[in-house]
């Protein structure tokens, strides 16, 4: 069955009748290119309303049925031109063909779905609901195609019966998808992701509804054994312990085999934690030492900092205190030198005339008579009291007083007194000491001030260089933690989690290993009890015992057989889904290798390998988003048949891709659906890749390209918009 | 369901091979109808045979628990 | 007589006029050195204490030897006394060059009495202030033309050097 056409009625964006808002598709790969906030999803939404009466909120991720979308389904022109008492009407009809069949009869349908509301009170506010007497429910209409004309359709069901030919519930989600949804549509980590796509394709419930039946009949075989067993027994009570006994074990083993599961899935999340932990480990580890070395740097740089203020505070201070202030002196000094000079010449001069003065006077005061003898003969004479001349002794006072008075006023003259008034040689000679010590300072000002300038200005581009550096780091730090979406707090914690999620996973790991421990003794234990029955009076029956051996065989079988099959089909949707991926990546020659689906415990997880099975490169988010879509594609291709076309209708499916990934996909879908829809944003501003589109992509269809009359971000008035399409192809 | 195809998984099953110690050539190329008289093979297919839509877990434990009584597994 | 003593109790005064000149330059009663050093720098002055703005000026003036007594009594503002100025060696330096520029001679110095010796003291008192007149009047009359730009830390090491060229 394909689509040949849907329009809408004063739904949502598309205001007006269905002839303004018809889109006629064709067999093959129809687009519908429009940028962000144009409607694409709108139509895609509308597609939804019709079949299952209910539209998808991107924001919740969920559908809504008409019940709860109600007003807002209805477009904003529309309900603002609603006088009181008008019914404005919302409606989207399918055209749809069975190209697969000859006859003209049955072959055609319309479908359409109706939603009313009518105008009961004016209110400003045109989406209040308080304003409108609204539906409870739409209403649903089918006409099919009788030879010629299209007639109304009122078989029971026939609605339904329609929609399951052209979409089978079963296979809906992998054929009508948002591109937000192909994340959860195929989850890899849950069973029952890759079970529901398994029972769309095969069947698989089969094999689960035999496990049921041999489980049955085996408990019924094995109860029969024991009835038997402990009818044959020697002592009733002896056997009822027995048989207590062993149903304890076998509920331990049973328990203790769901511990192991659950403690099997505990290491092997932190197996995974830990491999994720890995990758970042490095990254933080990077982070960290960035971190440190900026610090470092800025310490640096404050350092130098300080140092520089502090050097520039006291520069003034050098005047004194290294003397720069001396610097224009010399000159003085050499006069006050000169003048030094001159006073001490000067002085020497007058103290030695004084001198000379004194020592005449001194001479001429000291002079005695003639015919005295000299003084020093005279002093000899006063101390031996006696006189030379005449040989006696000096026994008149007068005279001897008389000679002693003499000498002593000759002392008294030559001890007279200084000089000069004041002596202020000393004076002097401090001032000029200062100056000969000072002199070299004066001299050498110059110098120690260039020295001192000279170290600011290293200082100055040494802390400039610091502070560069300082933000080159604090740059390199950014862009990493950009790019590994790392910040300083998150590292810290990355090393400390991978050391605790180590921890935990060896814990979880001993925990498992003690569990397996637990359940080889509890097996043991059963095995011995089961070898070491009470002794029977007889024998159990032949048929009993071959009842019981059949029927836990046919268990066994059962279980193993339904594990196979899925792994087969696992196997089969990977070739498969290798096939479509590999179409899909023709163009993009980094893509290399194979996907698998990897065992790991309940869950199946893609991985990247070689032609050895050796993982190369980790999967990332658009590769991951490529897998899943091949796999939907798979499922797809895998379950059709010649005889059955489903049309594929999705919107932005591209939206993680790169470009090559967007033509791959387009050329892949016609291999696959007979019919795909697709709504796209990424030809909208690409001329390039519409150009590739529109030129090399095999079996295109109807390309449209939509607008809406007002831009998304100047829609204060909706009540004007409108969807304007263009058919390009 | 494709009965078929359904019994022909059981007899590729390699513990069921092992357990009616048949080999895999011997099983090829026969129609599934005209196998040998094994209890285990017999077992499944009479399981698939008598599975349809109106059937329940309990109806065919039944029915496989009265066909051993009467010898025919 | 201890002439050292003697010059030690002066108190050399600066024209009135300058006084904006002083207060903008130097802290006023600074007690501690280096806490003084500190917030004079961030109070953006130069000088910790007057005083040694004040020696500064005098060897500005005596670099340029431009003496300008100041006429009146009552138009100088003195401040504390020589003895108290800081560091010795600079201040018995700057005594030494007035020593050199004064007319007194050092031998009749000597010969003088003790009222000789007074008067002559003050004389080398008033040239000393006449000096430091002289350099403040520099400082201001180029602070009036805007030729010294008190936002450069340099300035006042800069200067002595401008004036060396200057002679």
């Amino acid at each position: 069955m394909i689509i040949k056409s849907i329009s809408l009625q004063d739904f949502q964006c598309y205001s007006g009748v269905h002839e303004n808002n018809k889109f006629e598709f064709e067999k093959g790969l129809n687009v519908i290119i429009g940028d962000n906030g144009s409607g694409k999803s709108k139509l895609y939404d509308a597609f939804n309303w019709i079949l299952y009466d209910r539209v998808f909120d991107s924001n919740s991720r969920g559908f809504f049925p008409t019940s709860t979308i109600r007003i807002n389904l209805f477009s904003d022109k529309a309900k603002k031109g609603a006088n009181v008492g008008d019914t404005i009407t919302v409606e989207v009809k399918l055209h749809l063909e069975n190209n697969l069949s000859s006859s003209s009869i049955g072959n055609e349908y319309f479908l359409y779905r109706t939603y009313t509301a009518k105008r009961k009170e004016l209110i400003e506010d045109y989406n209040d609901l308080k304003g409108w007497e609204l539906s409870h429910i739409s209403t649903e209409k089918v006409e099919t195609k009788d030879v010629l004309h299209f007639k109304l359709d009122n078989s029971p069901g026939i609605f339904d019966k329609v929609r399951k030919m052209l979409v089978p519930d079963d296979m809906m989600p992998y054929l009508w998808f948002q591109g937000e949804q192909v994340d959860s549509l195929i989850d890899f980590k849950k069973e029952e992701s890759l079970t529901k796509a398994i029972n769309a394709l095969s069947d698989i419930t089969v094999y689960d509804d035999i496990i049921l039946v041999a489980e049955k009949v085996k408990d019924q075989a094995n109860s029969m054994y024991e009835k038997e067993q402990s009818g044959l027994s020697k002592n009733k009570s002896e056997f009822d312990n027995w048989k207590t006994s062993k149903d304890k074990v076998e509920g331990k083993i049973k328990k203790e085999r769901e511990v192991i599961i659950e403690l099997t899935e505990q290491v092997e999340q932190s197996s995974e934690k830990i491999n994720t932990l890995l990758g970042r480990i490095e990254d933080s580890e990077r982070v960290l030492t960035l971190n440190s070395n900026l610090q470092a740097e800025k310490e640096r740089s404050s350092t130098v900092s300080e140092n520089l203020k502090s050097v520039t505070q006291n520069f003034n201070k050098n005047i004194f205190s290294k003397k720069w202030i001396l610097r224009n002196t010399l000159p003085i000094w050499d006069e006050f030198e000169s003048k030094r000079k001159n006073y001490q010449d000067k002085r020497e001069d007058i103290v030695t005339s004084r001198k000379a003065e004194r020592q005449i006077e001194e001479a001429q005061k000291m002079r005695l008579p003639v015919n005295i003898p000299n003084r020093k003969h005279l002093e000899d004479m006063i101390q031996e009291n006696k006189c030379f001349v005449c040989d006696r002794e000096l026994d008149e006072e007068h005279a001897k007083n008389h000679v002693i008075a003499l000498l002593e006023r000759a002392k008294n003259i030559s001890s007279r007194g200084p000089l000069t008034k004041y002596n202020f040689s000393d004076f002097f000679e401090r001032l000029y000491n200062i100056g000969f010590n000072n002199e070299s300072a004066a001299k050498s000002a110059d110098d120690s001030v260039n020295r001192e300038i000279e170290k600011i200005q290293k200082l100055e581009n040494e802390k400039r260089r610091l502070s560069e550096n300082v933000d080159a780091v604090v740059q390199q730090l950014e862009s990493l933690m950009q790019l590994s979406s790392l910040d300083l707090f998150t590292s810290k914690g990355i090393e400390s989690a991978f050391r605790s999620t180590e921890k935990t996973k060896d814990t979880w790991q001993e925990q498992l290993t003690l569990s397996k421990s637990r359940l080889k003794n509890f097996e043991d234990e059963l095995n011995s009890l089961n070898q070491n029955p009470p002794e029977l009076k007889g024998e159990v029956q032949q048929q009993t015992i071959q009842r019981k051996e059949l029927f836990n065989d046919f268990y066994l079988v059962a279980k193993s057989t339904r594990e196979s099959v899925y792994d087969k089909q696992i196997r089969k949707i990977e070739a498969e889904a290798n096939k479509h991926f590999h179409a899909m990546t023709s163009d993009n020659s980094s893509v290399q290798g194979r996907i698998i689906l990897e065992k790991r415990g309940s869950a199946y997880l893609p991985k990247n390998v070689n032609s050895e099975g050796i993982e190369m490169s980790s999967i990332n988010d658009s590769n991951i988003i490529l897998i899943k879509l091949a796999t939907i594609m798979a499922i797809v291709s895998m379950r059709g048949n010649s005889r059955e076309t489903f049309p594929l209708i999705t919107d932005a499916p591209t939206s993680k891709f790169s470009d090559n990934y967007t033509i791959g996909f387009c050329n892949t879908l016609g291999s696959i659906y007979a019919q795909s829809i697709i709504m796209s944003y990424d030809f909208f501003h690409n001329e390039a890749l519409k150009k590739t589109l529109l030129e090399n992509v095999k079996n295109v269809g109807a390309v449209y390209i939509i607008e809406p009359n007002t831009k998304e971000d100047n829609r204060e008035n909706r009540d004007t918009l409108a969807t304007y399409k263009t058919r390009i192809k | 369901m494709n009965k078929k195809a359904v019994f022909q998984s059981f007899i590729e099953n390699e513990d069921l091979q092992q357990k009616t110690k048949l080999r895999k050539d011997k099983l090829e190329g026969l129609d599934y109808i005209d196998l040998i008289q094994d209890p285990l093979i017999n077992t499944v297919k009479q399981t698939i045979v008598h599975m349809d839509d109106d059937s329940t877990v309990d109806k065919l434990a039944r029915k496989l628990n009265q066909l051993f009584n009467n010898g025919q597994l | 007589m201890d002439l050292f003593e003697e010059i030690g109790k002066k108190r050399p005064k600066y024209a009135l006029k300058y006084q904006k000149l002083m207060e903008s330059f130097a802290r006023k009663g600074a007690v501690d050195q280096k806490e003084a050093q500190e917030s004079s720098y961030d109070l953006g002055k130069f000088f910790n204490t007057q005083y040694e703005l004040y020696i500064y000026a005098t060897f500005l003036g005596l670099s340029i030897d431009n003496p300008l007594p100041i006429e009146n009594a009552e138009d100088g503002k003195g401040f504390i006394e020589v003895r108290s100025w800081k560091p010795d060696d600079v201040v018995n330096y700057l005594i030494m060059c007035v020593f050199a520029k004064s007319k007194i001679d050092f031998n009749d110095l000597e010969d003088m009495d003790e009222m000789g010796v007074q008067r002559e003291m003050r004389a080398f008192s008033k040239l000393l202030e006449a000096y430091a007149n002289g350099g403040l009047d520099y400082l201001n009359g180029l602070l009036n033309k805007g030729e010294l730009s008190f936002d450069d830390d340099y300035c006042f090491v800069k200067l002595l050097k401008e004036v060396d060229t200057k002679d």
